[in-house]
């Protein structure tokens, strides 16, 4: 079956490289502002969990137990709280990148590599539904689990 | 698959064909800069990572809550990795394709004969890391190896 990379069979994307240059750069700069705006909410979620994370250090290193369990959940909230804005942030860099990409002289989509070969991987280009991006960010992108961290 | 690419090319004059050829070296030139770049990028996050991953491999040893912040640190650097490979997957396909189109017109100025496997004996050389050292296949558990066998079972592969 051909065509398996999501990404590049969106009408969305292929339509995009038949746009006059002001429209291709009127979509861009609505994309940079979206991707700006994730960054900064996602840059604040990640801040004030590794606040939670410093406070609970200080609390257990003075002896106070409770109050840095207390501290430690809410850093659970705040890392809860960052992956659906981690989720949006990776599909809206990905599309930022990709349209950068697709607007340099010469671009072609891969259809003639993936004529030639199923197997080449394109990353989360070939992530279809948003669900299954979420599933891929989660697990991927977990280095709790590889620290032994059980939260 | 490139035959009808390769007969084209046998129908253009010669002087158009060094036309086609110099455009798509520029375009090769171009994808290949790019590409380095976006390695070098990639080359740098990982070493980050790597810092960070030393740095929590300290902190663990003091107290847990000390290095949640830096997982949280290298959390973001990881979602970066993702992003930045998936774009050098679509810069490298870029560039082979434009270097698989100087070759094709090169041979067929030669006149060297259409050999049908070309780009796909290429591939293995261009793509290496991509085919066996894929991006989100390694590592993977639970439902990634299920959404992978899917992926795979709707290509057909293995």
């Amino acid at each position: 079956m051909s065509n398996i990379i999501a990404w590049f069979s969106q009408s969305r994307i292929r339509s995009f490289v038949k746009l006059s240059t002001k429209k291709q750069n009127k979509i861009k700069t609505e994309i940079d502002l979206k991707f700006a705006d994730q960054k900064q909410i996602l840059d604040s979620r990640l801040s004030y969990a590794k606040d939670s994370a410093r406070k609970a250090d200080r609390l257990l290193s003075r002896g106070k137990k409770d109050k840095a369990k207390e501290a430690v959940n809410t850093f659970k909230l705040d890392l809860v709280s960052s992956q659906p804005v981690m989720n949006a942030y990776v599909s809206t860099s990905l599309e930022k990148h990709l349209l950068e990409v697709i607007s340099m002289e010469g671009f072609e989509f891969p259809d003639l590599l993936e004529d030639i070969r199923k197997d080449i991987d394109f990353g989360l280009f070939s992530v279809n539904a948003s669900n299954e991006l979420d599933a891929i960010i989660k697990t991927e992108v977990d280095p709790f689990s590889e620290l032994g961290i059980e939260l | 698959m490139s035959r009808p690419i390769y007969d084209r090319l046998a129908k253009m004059p010669k002087k158009k064909l060094d036309k086609l050829e110099y455009d798509h070296q520029q375009h090769l030139v171009r994808f290949m800069t790019a590409k380095e770049g976006k390695a070098e990028e990639i080359q740098s996050m990982e070493k980050k990572y790597s810092r960070l991953k030393d740095k929590a491999s300290e902190e663990i040893k003091v107290s847990i809550p000390r290095v949640l912040g830096t997982a949280m640190e290298m959390r973001q650097i990881k979602a970066e990795l993702l992003i930045s490979r998936s774009i050098l997957a679509l810069l490298r396909s870029n560039q082979f394709y434009h270097r698989f189109m100087v070759m094709l017109i090169q041979d067929t100025k030669a006149g060297v004969e259409y050999d049908p496997d070309k780009a796909k004996n290429l591939i293995p050389l261009e793509f290496s890391e991509l085919i066996s050292g894929s991006i989100v296949s390694t590592n993977m558990d639970g439902v990634l190896s299920e959404l992978k066998s899917e992926i795979d079972s709707s290509i057909g592969g293995e």
